[in-house]
């Protein structure tokens, strides 16, 4: 038996009267990663934030080393030990490796007082927190000018620098790769060989299974489940997380896609972007494209919808050739694009969800002389299309959309295409940052919408959710695509290999 | 009953401005009782209509994250060029058609103007603060150009422009006042109105979600060069000739002031009609009371740029507050 580096007991937190801890106890063993799961909401960040001194517990206790621990502060809880590792990273892009590793505390030269940067040790010390993550850079590259699994590589290189009993990982893997996703688990693998302590926060319930010895699951701030993560299955877990039966994560079709072509491209290059593409999109099918980042799949999409330019090829619309794309003409055309950059591409942050909503298909709700609106149809429209997406919101035009959860947002910014009239639509990481339960939501709305005739492009670092969801799938590699599956013939060794583009299949 | 008065309390948070100005009054008025007389009254009003028109066409570029600083000069061109209009020797003169062309040579030269600025900043990307800037320089000089730095006098009926009244109501406060009732129902109620708020919102996010973004902008800076060239009516009208030093250039920090104390914000997307009414009856009340106190005029200045300072100050929290949520 391992002994428990850090234990959790009785821990209780209310916000407001409103309990979101309630008697959470249990253990982390040394060299043992421990998987912590739970819808958004579920207590979670909470629970870190305890963790991390950023938050008083109500009532219970916290022990490292079997020593009573109750930081007030983050630093104290640094300093005991704890490091995080966040979901968003904490880097700045535009100082080196060496220099974001050491931001706070950069080695000095004599005399001290002067604080004149220690260049050389500075850079002997970086060299060597980079090979204990297996970050093969020069400490003095830009971090702007690092692939977004590298950033996440520094990232605990910075959460190792001051010897941690217990790393705390925050959805490492949200903008990482597979191949990306795999390093990082071989680096967290080593934590654990050195007796550290690792717990796992992440919707990916896959990695969560593949990664963690053990698992705790959340639920409306209560722990519903705990143990040994051989003794669960995913269903489990979910059924844990949602508190109800989720007879699987993704809906069955019902109606086989139609042989009608809707977006059909032919030898669509652009130099260094992507090179001689050629698909068929037909109508109510779900085609995904896989492959890695950079692989080109969201430069095709961004192409499409006429964002990008492209040099060479021919891409016709409902069977007609369409030339000088942009955004507007593709809206026209019945095109939705949903980016993989909420925030900044899908919605407008600070604004309530009618505004969002209305954005695309605003100009049917205006007057044909002056555009004046209808605002009660308008109104009512949206909250159709709300519950029919079932948003959670406390008010409609009031709230700002950058208040709800990552599913929420989610949902507005589909709500805004359906709301458009789209009958084609490019989703780009449609459920990045979304949580189970509205994870579930998403997909039925879109099978659902698949099986009244709207076709859609999925592109996704999610294998499993293309399997689960698209007719067929394209493998992307290096602008170019390597595989072309059909859903009777899934089978994700292949389709890993062709993203790496070791094999060219037929 | 609750619902009202949740919504009177909104409106007290939302415009604290309606706070001060009151405050500001109820200060002044035991010292200077005449403040409240109909004689300064009707000064006030004047000056609130002035001041709104220039503060209405400044919002609509701040919505769309934007501004305008070549205000006072479109105004000067304007001027100028409608005063020669008058003095034209086309046989015309003296006529209300003499009138009506000017004040037609006036508009156009705002929504030219106008065009000229959403055009670079929409197509050209070029950002808004250079190009109107630079406007300001260029479209003033032009102006002193025009008239050799002089003055042009202006007809007896064009003056009726500013000291006609209907109903016993100066005629510029019915101008004012409809265009500031169109320009709520155009924010508020129209397809252009919503886009020019979601461009201010979010640009690439109203690009992705396919917003007819050129358009929009362009429509901005002419809503905003259109306002510039109706003030310059009345501005003209009111000094009985047309100046190529028409305003000081003072009249930009007071009515970009007035739209971001009424809660427009200069980062964009947010501003009512209704809130930069009080803005601007705020300035107004400011320079009057401090004015009817007897300060002079570098202290009128201080005071205002002070005040002004403070509201870009909470437009800046409140944005960062709400953009950390």
């Amino acid at each position: 038996m391992t002994q428990p580096v850090l234990e959790f007991g009785h821990i209780d937190k209310s916000f407001f009267g409103a309990k979101v801890l309630k008697n959470i106890s249990f253990v982390v063993p040394s060299g043992t990663i421990v998987g912590l799961v739970g819808e958004n909401g579920a207590g979670k960040s909470t629970l870190m934030n305890i963790l991390s001194g950023i938050l008083p517990a109500d009532a219970g206790w916290m022990k490292l080393n079997g020593i009573s621990f109750a930081p007030h502060r983050p630093s104290e809880s640094a300093l005991a030990g704890i490091a995080h590792v966040h979901q968003e990273l904490n880097l700045f892009p535009n100082l080196s490796a060496a220099e974001n590793l050491f931001i706070a505390d950069f080695p000095k030269q004599r005399p001290e007082s002067l604080s004149l940067i220690d260049r050389g040790s500075l850079q002997s010390r970086a060299t060597e927190l980079l090979k204990q993550v297996n970050l093969d850079v020069d400490p003095g590259t830009l971090v702007e000018k690092l692939s977004p699994g590298q950033k996440q590589l520094l990232e605990i290189a910075k959460a190792l620098k001051g010897d941690p009993l217990v790393v705390a990982f925050d959805e490492p893997t949200t903008s990482l790769t597979q191949p990306e996703a795999d390093q990082l688990f071989i680096i967290i693998r080593q934590l654990k060989e050195q007796g550290i302590g690792v717990i796992y926060i992440s919707h990916n319930l896959g990695d969560v299974m593949r990664l963690c010895d053990q698992v705790v699951v959340l639920r409306d701030g209560e722990i519903q489940g705990a143990g040994d993560s051989e003794n669960f299955t995913i269903p489990d877990l979910i059924q844990l997380m949602v508190g109800r039966e989720l007879e699987t994560l993704f809906p069955e079709r019902r109606n086989a896609p139609q042989d009608e072509a809707v977006i059909q491209m032919h030898s669509l290059s652009q130099p260094g972007v992507v090179h001689d593409v050629t698909f068929t999109l037909r109508r109510g099918e779900i085609l995904g494209i896989s492959g890695l980042m950079g692989s080109g799949r969201t430069e095709l999409a961004r192409i499409l919808f006429g964002l990008d330019s492209y040099n060479q090829g021919q891409i016709l619309v409902e069977g007609e050739v369409v030339s000088a794309l942009a955004p507007r003409k593709c809206v026209d055309l019945g095109m939705a694009f949903l980016t993989e950059d909420r925030k900044l591409e899908g919605l407008l942050p600070s604004a309530g969800i009618v505004e969002n909503m209305t954005l695309v298909g605003l100009e049917r709700f205006g007057s044909r002389f002056l555009g004046v609106l209808k605002r009660a149809t308008l109104k009512d429209k949206v909250e159709e299309v709300v519950r029919e997406l079932s948003v959670d919101y406390r008010n409609i035009e009031l709230q700002s959309v950058q208040t709800l959860s990552g599913g929420n947002q989610q949902k507005v910014v589909l709500g805004k295409w359906l709301l458009g009239g789209s009958r084609i639509l490019l989703l780009d990481e449609p459920t990045r940052g979304v949580d189970v339960g509205a994870r579930y939501e998403i997909y039925e709305k879109l099978v659902e919408l698949a099986d009244e005739g709207v076709s859609m492009i999925v592109i996704s670092s999610d294998l499993e959710e293309l399997v689960g969801l698209c007719d067929r799938i394209l493998v992307m590699s290096r602008g170019e695509i390597r595989a072309s599956v059909d859903r009777q013939d899934f089978d994700r060794k292949e389709m890993l290999q062709a993203a790496f583009g070791e094999e060219r299949l037929t | 009953m609750r619902g009202n008065i949740g919504h009177i309390q909104l409106f007290l948070r939302d415009y604290p401005v309606l706070w001060l100005s009151l405050g500001l009054v109820l200060l002044v008025v035991p010292i200077r009782p005449e403040i409240l007389s109909p004689l300064n009254l009707e000064t006030l009003v004047l000056a609130v209509a002035l001041l709104l028109v220039l503060s209405l066409g400044q919002s609509f570029v701040l919505i769309t994250a934007g501004i305008d600083l070549s205000l006072p000069a479109v105004m000067s061109l304007a001027s100028v060029v409608g005063a020669s209009c008058l003095a034209g020797d086309s046989g015309l003169t003296g006529t209300p058609v003499s009138v009506f062309t000017a004040i037609l040579a006036m508009l156009l030269i705002g929504l030219a103007i106008g065009f000229l600025h959403g055009f670079s900043v929409a197509y050209l990307r070029m950002p808004a603060f250079l190009v109107t800037l630079a406007s300001l320089l260029w479209v003033g000089g032009v102006a002193v150009w025009y008239t050799e730095s002089k003055r042009i006098p202006v007809t007896e009926e064009f003056i009726q422009v500013w000291y006609g009244r209907l109903l016993g109501i100066p005629l510029p406060v019915w101008t004012v006042a409809i265009l500031a009732v169109l320009a709520h129902l155009l924010l508020s109620n129209t397809v252009m109105g919503k886009r020019l708020y979601a461009v201010g919102h979010g640009l690439q996010t109203s690009l992705v979600s396919g917003v007819p973004i050129g358009r929009t902008i362009v429509f901005a800076y002419m809503a905003s060069g259109l306002c510039a060239s109706i003030a310059a009516v009345f501005y003209t009208a009111r000094l009985h000739t047309g100046s190529p030093e028409l305003v000081e250039n003072e009249v930009l920090l007071d009515c970009i002031g007035a739209a971001v104390i009424g809660g427009t914000s200069l980062f964009g997307g947010k501003g009512k009609v209704i809130g930069i009414v009080m803005g601007v009856v705020f300035i107004a009340l400011v320079g009057n009371c401090l004015n009817m106190l007897g300060l002079r005029y570098w202290h009128v200045i201080m005071v205002k740029g002070g005040v002004i300072l403070l509201a870009a100050v909470l437009d800046t929290f409140q944005t960062r507050w709400s953009g950390a949520e």
